[in-house]
């Protein structure tokens, strides 16, 4: 399988996935600085709530979840949908490998690619919040070890949710044979789940839930995604 | 007997696009597959060499059945069927050395199979920037890499010059005589393969009208074996 993946990675070219993910760590940075000053414009208060950090991590972690979501079903619609297109089809069928077998290295290579990315950019933009926080804050809130690990948690979670998400929106696009529907799957599961997300922060017995509901999810979809792959046929 | 089938059939929707057929391929031998478009050629292609499954019916490889998920058959097994498909943004040497480690058996190097189907010079090159011959000359080379006993090539003139079908009529004598490949070559052009090959499977709507061997149709119509070819499709082909 190891080496299977590593393969994956060799046939696609990653430099404008890589590209994406430095672009976004940098827009991530500008945002959280503008959630936590979003108090500061006018004292309007119900815009109190952005002077808490909680708050204010949670919108960072949303922006990253729907920023990684809609690249890991970028990745998926190129490396997925597009090689098992019906002519495509021939060239991974010609290989002295198991259907399912492709089609898993595949879906690991792009979440172990996105997910990294996801707890890299996340660490770094979270890192240099924290700091500048812990020397001159822009936030009210009283700055305490449980904003970090609050931070770390959601990222964990975030990783599992855009695994389930971005796994769930291919698995509709390949049925359709369609790059279009696995993008907008995407959006539009993202849409719908946004609540639930703002919900998870306060409250940890939802969080561990919407975690082991992310696995759930995932594993569904993958076997969907498998068992559609084996009555593929070369066109 | 290297390759064999029995009654196979094949259907889209309720459509019958082969009908029964019962093929022999013989050991070291070129086959060439003749039909006029839309015979089924390319179908029947699809199931020897181990891509589609039949609807009905067994294909048997060196007298076992041929399963599509069968990870011992594949690197015994090469093929070039229809429009060749290649990760475009790679370079031919890096599309081959792919092929090779999902193949992981014995193999020629990379060098040697360009060398031989004439690429030695573009190895470096995209294959998103490779003329329809120099593609259709990498698909060739990616089927015989791996050393296999049997090739599957589907029209595997198409696009090349007329320099080009010379040398790889010589190239598909070559594998057969220096590697003991087994051929079957298609072609809705009977020229095309009647200087190759040593048997003759003639394919028309769906159905194999005959198998005959080279030797025989040279008796039989000395005067070259057109007459036999239009005879056998003759009508509304
Ligand atoms: N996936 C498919 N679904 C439905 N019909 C198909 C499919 N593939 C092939 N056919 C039909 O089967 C018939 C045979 O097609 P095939 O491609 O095997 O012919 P061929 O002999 O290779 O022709 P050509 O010389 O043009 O390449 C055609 O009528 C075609 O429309
Ligand atoms: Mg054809």
């Amino acid at each position: 399988m190891l080496k299977l993946i590593r393969l994956e990675y060799r046939k696609t070219n990653l430099r404008p996935y890589t590209l994406s993910v430095i672009i976004a760590t940098i827009l991530f940075i500008g945002f959280i600085y503008l959630f936590a000053y979003i108090p500061r414009i006018d004292e309007d208060p119900e815009l109190l709530m952005f002077a808490e950090y909680s708050t204010v991590s949670g919108l960072l972690i949303l922006v990253s979840l729907t920023t990684y979501s809609v690249l890991a079903s970028a990745m998926f619609a190129k490396m997925v949908i597009d090689t098992f297109d019906a002519n495509s089809l021939t060239l991974i069928y010609s290989y002295p490998v198991r259907r399912s077998a492709i089609l898993l290295s595949k879906i690991i290579a792009v979440l172990l690619f996105t997910a990294a990315a996801m707890m890299i950019s996340n660490t770094v933009v979270f890192t240099l919040f924290f700091l500048t926080e812990s020397i001159s804050p822009l936030v009210n809130d009283t700055f305490v070890s449980s904003v970090v690990l609050d931070a770390l948690s959601l990222t964990l979670l975030s990783m599992a949710a855009m695994s389930a998400i971005s796994v769930t929106a291919m698995t509709i696009g390949l049925y359709r044979q369609s790059v279009p529907l696995t993008i907008i799957s995407t959006v539009v599961i993202l849409a719908s789940t946004n609540n639930v997300f703002m919900e998870v922060l306060s409250n940890p017995v939802i969080l561990l839930v919407t975690l082991v509901l992310c696995i759930v999810v995932l594993s569904v979809s993958t076997l969907l995604a498998a068992k559609h792959v084996r009555d593929l046929e070369v066109a | 007997m290297k390759v064999k089938t029995a009654d196979v059939s094949k259907l889209y929707d309720s459509y019958e696009v082969l009908k029964r057929i019962n093929m022999n391929v013989d050991d070291g031998n070129i086959y060439g597959l003749l039909g006029p478009n839309g015979a089924g050629k390319s179908t029947l292609l699809k199931m020897l060499s181990g891509l589609n499954a039949p609807s009905l019916g067994e294909v048997y490889f060196n007298g076992n059945a041929l399963h599509i998920d069968d990870g011992h058959v594949k690197p015994l097994i090469g093929s070039v069927i229809e429009t060749p498909v290649f990760y475009n943004h790679l370079s031919a040497y890096e599309n081959l050395s792919i092929h090779l480690e999902y193949m992981n058996t014995d193999h020629l190097t990379i060098e040697e199979a360009l060398t031989i189907v004439g690429l030695k010079t573009a190895g470096d090159l995209p294959v998103a920037k490779f003329s329809l011959g120099m593609r259709q000359r990498l698909a060739v080379a990616r089927a015989f890499i791996h050393l296999p006993e049997l090739l599957v090539l589907d029209e595997p003139l198409n696009g090349l010059d007329p320099k080009g079908v010379k040398e790889m009529r010589a190239l598909f004598k070559k594998l057969r005589g220096q590697f003991d490949m087994t051929l079957i070559i298609s072609s809705h052009i009977l020229n095309e393969i009647e200087h190759v090959a040593d048997e003759i499977g003639i394919l028309h709507k769906g159905e194999l009208l005959t198998e005959v061997s080279m030797q025989t149709l040279k008796i039989n119509y000395p005067d070259g074996i057109e007459t036999f070819f239009f005879n056998m499709t003759e009508g509304d082909g």
